[in-house]
């Protein structure tokens, strides 16, 4: 009888579906990843610094080998780190953000402007001002974190 | 939320109940209903684990729910 009551309950009253598993969306987010594939980027650039400096030690094609190497390693890790942080400036980071962060657009624009600075280019100084960049924007995410201790929402 | 439900089945959910540790609640994420259990309640916030545990994307991952985004307390599954 119970049961009856319950079935005339369902079929009258407004109903939705509740999911179980939120596997998207799945809420996880982290700057990690950019902040490792940042460094790889400098590291990548001194690498190839210091193999122009060890020229004369190693023969043209084993040298040829290593530049070629650390430059796709380069351009792999600036293409990676520009995904990641693509990721967190459009599904992670919310309009609400942005008064506590007013630059924030600023920040990211000028990171990904750097990922492909540094695609472009062999140069030092654009690998760190990379590095830096991402170092800020995981500070500011971790700030995000703290500040509200909210419900992470989709991003795969 | 298995083996309390299996995909499909219905809840009755009740508005004004307050959750108490161990009741399954519905909340609000985003978009979209979620059901889980209450595992903690800490002032307004409740920590909230799906009972399959190998699956579930619950506060272990997204942290704790302000008590404004649980619509409701699972009263009866039909």
């Amino acid at each position: 009888m119970k049961k009856i009551f319950y079935k005339f309950l369902s079929k009258i009253l407004p109903t939705h579906t509740a999911y179980a598993h939120c596997d998207i969306p799945c809420g996880i987010y982290d700057p990690k990843p950019a902040q490792i594939a940042a460094a790889t980027v400098l590291k990548m650039v001194e690498k190839i610094g210091e193999l122009d400096s060890s020229a004369s030690s190693q023969n043209d094609t084993s040298r040829e080998n290593s530049l070629i190497r650390m430059v796709w390693t380069k351009e792999e890790h600036a293409r990676k780190c520009k995904e990641e942080l693509l990721i967190l400036w459009t599904d992670y980071f919310k309009s609400e953000h942005i008064s506590s962060f007013p630059n924030l657009h600023e920040i990211f624009w000028k990171a990904a402007k750097l990922c492909s600075k540094n695609k472009q280019n062999v140069d030092l100084k654009s690998a760190e001002e990379l590095v830096k960049s991402v170092d800020e924007i995981a500070e500011i995410f971790k700030k995000t974190q703290s500040d509200s201790n909210a419900v992470k929402t989709s991003k795969k | 939320m298995s083996p309390f439900l299996k995909p499909g089945d219905n809840v009755l959910v009740w508005k004004f109940a307050k959750p108490k540790i161990g009741d399954v609640v519905v909340l609000k994420v985003g978009d979209r209903i979620y059901i889980k259990r209450v595992k903690e309640i800490k002032n307004q916030e409740f920590f909230l684990i799906g009972d399959n545990k190998r699956e579930s994307i619950d506060s272990r991952e997204f942290g704790w729910i302000d008590q404004k985004d649980i619509i409701g307390k699972v009263v009866y599954k039909i």
